[in-house]
């Protein structure tokens, strides 16, 4: 599943980023996931369940907060939600615009223990 | 003081937080633009193509080198879950190599840069890496390519676009496939190319029917005028 590959890069992102801490002491795990950034946050919870314990996370809890996709009109310059996955500004209907936010699965932050 | 089952280790109950804010993906997106980079200093265009299973990606492909002949040095690097059939039916035509994931839904770059390295030469002008049939997997990983074309087929439904936003959304072109079933099928080319464009409104579109070679000329010279365009001005921008 395609979720389980990018759940490996996340415990990846946790285990290097935790230096000397232990991977016991993660309690939690923050990411951040929109509408286009290719996963789904139950699959993305489903495969961190099952990958977890392999990297010695087992005590870890994952929360995944789910973003807007936003955007950027490049003509008229107003920010705005993608609704529908139409990418027109609803002000100009220009098509040139700039996805901001909602197109990552991004890494927010992690709970340690000390 | 809590005692760590997993590891005996001490700890004492206070939790420090470490803000990210970062991409998971940051790294493999810096390797595929560095790797980009590295074929656009060659002058090898490079073309994901993307599709559902059966769209017909292998027989443009196989229309693609026959067209071209020996007029441009192309390569194929062809994605399948399992045996070498495609990679099979294009040595005649191209020099190919064969990716087999073994199970994974789609192709990384890691796997591209294996079967790069098996080719018979890195002196190509083109370089087609043929996808998984897969409209969902494959969106989400940059192969280094500067083109993703997907192709759509008339048999598949004039609706698809909307349903599969992330690829038609990072896509360059869409080729509607298979041409000559259109009598027979409910398909409306201008619903499609209108779902489509309502998510990605740069996308060039394309048509053709492999099988009878119509449409293999205008897609050949829109891959020559785009690598003309990526030698002279160095950048992956069309």
């Amino acid at each position: 599943m395609h979720e389980y590959s990018l759940v490996r890069g996340l415990i990846s992102h946790v285990l290097h980023a935790i230096e000397s801490n232990t991977p016991c002491s993660v309690q939690e795990v923050v990411v951040s996931a929109g509408p286009l950034s290719g996963v789904e946050p139950l699959l993305v919870e489903q495969a961190f369940d099952q990958l977890k314990s392999d990297a010695g996370l087992g005590g870890c809890r994952l929360l995944v907060e789910v973003t807007e996709l936003m955007a950027d009109c490049e003509s008229c310059r107003c920010s705005f939600a993608v609704q529908d996955f139409v990418f027109r500004c609803p002000t100009c209907n220009s098509s040139s615009i700039t996805v901001t936010a909602g197109d990552e699965f991004r890494l927010l932050r992690v709970k340690v223990l000390e | 003081m809590t005692l760590c089952k997993e590891s005996d280790c001490e700890m004492n109950p206070s939790t420090r937080t470490i803000e990210f804010n970062r991409d998971i993906q940051a790294e493999r997106k810096q390797a595929a633009a560095e790797a980009r980079v590295a074929f656009t200093r060659k002058g090898t265009l490079v073309i994901n193509l993307v599709s559902s299973p059966g769209a017909g990606k292998t027989s443009l492909l196989e229309a693609t080198a026959k067209y071209w002949k020996d007029r441009y040095r192309m390569a194929v690097l062809v994605g399948d879950i399992a045996t070498e059939r495609d990679a099979n039916r294009l040595a005649p035509f191209t020099p190919v190599r064969q990716l087999t994931t073994g199970g994974a839904c789609h192709l990384e770059l890691e796997l591209v840069q294996r079967g790069l390295a098996q080719l018979p030469s890195n002196d190509y002008e083109f370089l087609f890496i043929e996808n998984i049939g897969n409209l969902v997997c494959p969106a989400s990983h940059d192969l280094a390519e500067h083109l993703r074309v997907v192709l759509l087929s008339t048999t598949e439904g004039d609706d698809k676009p909307g349903k599969y936003p992330k690829m038609f959304r990072t896509s360059h072109a869409m080729m509607i496939t298979k041409m000559d079933l259109l009598s027979y099928v409910p398909f409306s080319t201008e619903e499609a190319i209108e779902d489509a464009l309502r998510i990605q409104g740069n996308l060039h579109i394309m048509y053709s029917c492999a099988i009878r070679n119509e449409g293999i000329e205008d897609w050949c010279l829109w891959l020559e005028g785009c690598r003309e365009k990526l030698l002279a001005s160095q950048e992956v921008c069309l």
